[in-house]
């Protein structure tokens, strides 16, 4: 029997890596789709109808079929991911071609979520000064912003294919790893400082307090982020 | 104290063996970027790779790897 050559197997990690992406999208959807049923019924009162119906509280009426709903979701997900067929290990040179497009994908999107979040602190310090001097409900209302920074400290801390057992192991190559912790180190004392800012800004000037905190969440993202793509850059580059 | 740091004769053993960085890194299923950090010591390898690394280049731990004291 003829072994499968390198570009081979690697054509078909990406194919179960798409597939693995097409599971990620039909669960986000199916939620969406959820939340969105969720909406509607609220606003019919559905819920408080069923429950004078049923003769049930209205929080369970809520609430019962949200946990029924996801608990099988994550016994889908445990399905998915521990009934498989173990997988061989892969070929040293595999498993080099792996890490390599690993880095590349996570590099990237860590490259495209720079800007953005520049993009996304320098609007909101625009937001909070002339809106919001003093008034931290109003920096807090921009859900959007906290959001997007919680998806990047996801997306820097797991990478685009956590559910990828290949992805995993070509992303705790020793290198890779190492570059994590000095940039995690950085982002800890970014962290720390922002900290430090947030509480001195809230004892001796709370009006400015709403334009400090995106400031501080920012640094504690931007520096680390930067620092991670400065050093793999660094490390590709002869001495 | 003295201090230690690693040195390595990774370069020079690879180009006896006539393997390239790419070469040597699909040998021992790890980037290239690795293996270009440990040869210009910019990475100290764990005991795991340097042990790969040896076995790869048919050579021994203490013979690509040495400590300077300064």
């Amino acid at each position: 029997m003829v072994e499968p050559s390198d570009d081979e197997i690697l054509a078909q990690e990406r194919e179960r890596d798409r597939a693995l992406t097409r599971t990620k999208l039909w669960s986000v959807l199916f939620w969406m789709a959820f939340a969105l049923l969720l909406v509607v019924a609220f606003n019919y009162g559905i819920p408080q109808r069923v429950s004078r119906w049923a003769g049930l509280p209205e929080a369970a009426v809520v609430w019962l079929p949200i946990i029924v709903l996801a608990l099988l979701w994550v016994l889908a997900l445990i399905y998915r991911l521990r009934m498989n067929r173990a997988r061989a290990p892969l070929r040293p040179s595999v498993q080099r071609k792996l890490v390599d497009i690993y880095t590349q994908r996570q590099r990237r999107i860590l490259i495209a979520f720079i800007p953005l979040a520049a993009f996304l602190a320098f609007n909101q310090f625009n937001i909070s000064r002339e809106r919001a001097a003093g008034d931290l409900a109003a920096v807090f209302a921009q859900g959007a912003f906290v959001f997007f920074m919680l998806m990047m400290a996801l997306m820097l801390v797991l990478g685009p294919g956590f559910l990828n057992s290949r992805f995993r192991s070509a992303s705790a190559d020793e290198l890779n790893r190492a570059l994590r912790g000095r940039a995690g180190a950085l982002g800890y004392v970014c962290a720390m400082i922002a900290l430090g800012a947030v509480y001195l800004v809230y004892s001796f000037a709370p009006p400015d307090l709403g334009r400090t905190i995106p400031f501080c969440m920012v640094l504690a993202f931007l520096v680390p982020a930067i620092y991670y793509v400065w050093c793999d850059w660094r490390a590709g580059r002869d001495a | 104290m003295p201090e230690r740091r690693l040195g390595n004769r990774l370069k020079e053993i690879r180009g006896t063996r006539g393997l390239t960085q790419t070469d040597l890194a699909a040998l021992a299923g790890v980037s290239r970027k690795t293996i270009n950090t440990v040869e210009n010591s910019v990475f100290i390898p764990s005991t795991l790779l340097a042990l790969a690394l040896a076995q790869t280049l048919g050579t021994t731990v203490e013979e690509l790897f040495y400590i300077i004291e300064e």
